[in-house]
């Protein structure tokens, strides 16, 4: 019988995590009882041959395959768990990934209606900047809304750019948690576990896990933690929709929009081009991304900064030097 | 002894299966049609035979000194020499399996292990179906690529759009300007989709290539870590040529066997949603159900994590591999130092 894994919201086949771990498990135990009559054999030789270097050898490597068995049992019971009683059980009671997925969405959510209403206030004042008058008589080409209304449509496009970002940089990261929910433990625990055993390929078996475990286990529980430090979603989304159905007492006839002479309307928008008010409507258009500030930018690099340092303390200790990796790799980003 | 290096290493380029012919450089792989070529063990057995002789020569040698070692009760020289002999009848056992090897890894059906590839026969083998899964990707980004390349050129259309110049003189106005703020959006998915197919065209260069820098690098280590002197050097090349000739592309065929499924249904929901719209910006696709920018955003994010994200974490595993197989075969070669160069 499979066990059902939590199955995200959009697909309606879960992860087999079953399955693969029927696979991994007899093979990882295979390979940990084949380290050990490895190093048996070899301080047999070497005790036979008189060859010092190889007992010492066989000494480590038995500390190592050691230590190998300790985590292929670890992780053989941890997955038991999982399987058994659910991922929830192992962090008080609560889905990290459901938590994850929550909150990425309403990220997502929050950022599409700031982009749907700064579109559809950008929409009338685009239009009205675009008014122009001209005569190719005389070779004048004239748009006197433009001088009132630029500043501020330049600072809905300025928006528009930046929730873009911020929503390619929310879908990367539910991408990614997509991406480790699948294969963390269907991939890169069980390749990890299976690599450290050798001690040709202990640090990249080492690496493997703790990659697989922080990606898999902390980043998703990061995320819980800051679901409960931010503001409900729904709360962003009907600020931003409020903002987007007035455009907060912006009245265009005090700029000369309704003027029926040409002469009054460019004194006008001139006058008003520096104007208190403009400025007070421009301050007003850029807090609209405040209250998704902190949820695109910082909260998402603050989980990536933890769970890259916990990868990094957590590689040595599994037989992965990457102090010189990572380095080159910061450089190289 | 700089000079005898320098000059084993000429010796070792003429016979490492490079031939140069009228200004060209061609090299023979190490594999062809799912086996070992018939080029490669050409070049192996002129290699093999010298490998044998440096290994024989080495091990006589610290034989000679073992037994000078025993009459003359020196420690130090017998445990010297008796490491040196080790060695030697390790560089014998490297030389005779080199063919068993290659010969494996060229004839690893992958399906056998129990990875879907969707390939059968001999063209199975890791080089082969990690190409075929970079392939794949890179087939998904461009359709993406040109499917956003459409849809911002008629924004960019529609945004300058104006009606009113008719008389020579009256106003003009541009309705669809708010279409250039879309555009703008989609410059920047644009411009994360060119640099994500470049990336992976990066790869599938890399992995041709590292046929060609096995058939150039595993023979010169081999020859190599027959001499004390050389060991070290030789062993990291070996290592080195494993490295990027085995464990990249199977780093390649476990993670781009997750991703890839998952960018396909992602392009596939974005094009239809696409394709229903069609280019009427009044169309309820642009805002209900999954949103073609919604779609978009999320195409392009799982592209990232499969062109950017995947190929730093495999190339972080890939130098803790060459660094872990370098120590044990001679000296420990970091990869990573190559970064402080950029």
């Amino acid at each position: 019988m499979q066990v059902i894994w939590w199955t995200e919201p959009w697909s309606a086949t879960p992860v087999a995590v079953e399955g693969v771990w029927n696979v991994w498990q007899p093979v990882a135990l295979t390979a940990v009882v084949t380290a050990f009559l490895v190093v048996a054999l070899a301080y047999m030789l070497g005790i036979a041959l008189n060859l010092d270097g190889l007992r010492k050898w066989a000494k480590s490597e038995f500390y190592q395959a050691l230590a190998s068995a300790v985590i292929v049992g670890g992780l053989i019971f941890m997955i038991d768990i999982m399987l058994n009683e659910g991922f929830q059980t192992m962090i008080g009671g609560m889905n990290p990934y459901k938590k994850a997925y929550v909150y990425l969405d309403g990220v997502m959510s929050s950022l599409y209606y700031i982009y749907i209403n700064v579109y559809r206030t950008n929409f009338l004042l685009e239009f009205l900047a675009s008014f122009t008058i001209y005569s190719n008589a005389v070779g004048f080409d004239l748009s006197p809304l433009e001088i009132i209304l630029s500043p501020l449509s330049e600072h809905f496009h300025f928006q528009a750019y930046v929730v873009t970002m911020a929503a390619i940089l929310t879908a990367f990261q539910r991408a990614l948690i997509h991406l480790f929910y699948n294969t963390g433990f269907t991939v890169f625990i069980p390749a990890g576990v299976l690599l450290r055993i050798f001690p040709w390929t202990r640090g990249a078996g080492g690496l493997l896990i703790a990659i697989g475990i922080g990606l898999s286990i902390v980043y998703p529980i990061m995320f819980t933690f800051v679901a409960m430090m931010s503001e409900n979603p729904s709360e962003v989304r009907n600020k931003a929709n409020e903002l987007g159905n007035s455009i907060g007492g912006f009245d265009l006839s005090e700029f000369g929009a309704c003027a029926s002479d040409f002469g009054v309307m460019a004194d006008f928008a001139t006058e008003k081009a520096l104007s208190p008010q403009l400025k007070a409507a421009s301050a007003w258009i850029l807090g609209w991304l405040s209250s998704v500030w902190l949820k695109i930018f910082y909260y998402p690099m603050l989980v990536l900064i933890v769970t890259f340092t916990f990868i990094r303390t957590i590689s040595p200790l599994l037989g992965a030097d990457i102090t010189e990796i990572g380095q080159g790799i910061v450089r190289l980003l | 002894m700089k000079k005898i290096i320098i000059g084993l290493l000429l010796i070792s380029l003429m016979l490492c299966g490079c031939t140069v012919t009228g200004g060209q450089m061609t090299v023979t792989p190490a594999c062809s049609s799912g086996a070992v070529s018939p080029g490669f063990e050409t070049y192996w057995m002129n290699w093999q035979g010298l490998s044998f002789l440096a290994a024989s020569t080495v091990f006589l040698l610290a034989a000679f000194v073992y037994t000078l070692g025993h009459v003359l009760i020196h420690q130090k020289v017998i445990m010297w020499a008796k490491q040196q002999m080790e060695e030697a009848i390790l560089a014998m056992a490297i030389t005779l399996f080199v063919i068993g090897f290659v010969s494996f890894l060229c004839t690893l059906d992958l399906n056998t292990l129990g990875i879907d590839t969707g390939c059968t026969g001999a063209n199975c083998n890791l080089v082969n179906v990690a190409f075929g899964r970079l392939s794949s990707f890179y087939t998904v980004i461009m359709r993406g690529f040109a499917t956003v390349l459409m849809l911002n050129s008629f924004m960019s259309n529609a945004a300058t759009m104006t009606v009113g110049k008719a008389f020579g003189v009256g106003p003009v106005f541009t309705p669809l300007a708010v279409f250039g703020d879309v555009s703008q959006s989609l410059t920047a998915a644009i411009i994360v989709l060119m640099t994500s197919a470049i990336m992976v065209l990066t790869q599938m260069i890399l992995l041709k290539m590292t046929e060609s820098l096995f058939v150039i690098l595993f023979p010169i280590g081999v020859l190599l870590r027959s001499f004390g002197a050389t060991r070290g050097f030789g062993g990291g090349l070996i290592a080195l040529s494993i490295g990027f000739f085995f464990f990249y592309p199977l780093l390649a065929v476990l993670f781009y066997g997750a991703v890839l499924g998952d960018v396909e249904l992602t392009y596939s929901g974005m094009a239809s949603s696409f394709e229903n719209a069609g280019l009427s910006p009044a169309s309820t696709e642009w805002v209900t159900g999954n949103p073609i920018l919604e779609l978009l955003a999320g195409f392009v994010g799982k592209t990232i994590v499969g062109a950017i994200f995947m190929p730093l974490v495999m190339f972080m595993i890939l130098v803790s591999f060459v660094k872990g197989l370098s120590y044990a075969l001679g000296e420990e070669v970091d990869v990573s130092n190559l970064t402080r160069l950029i």
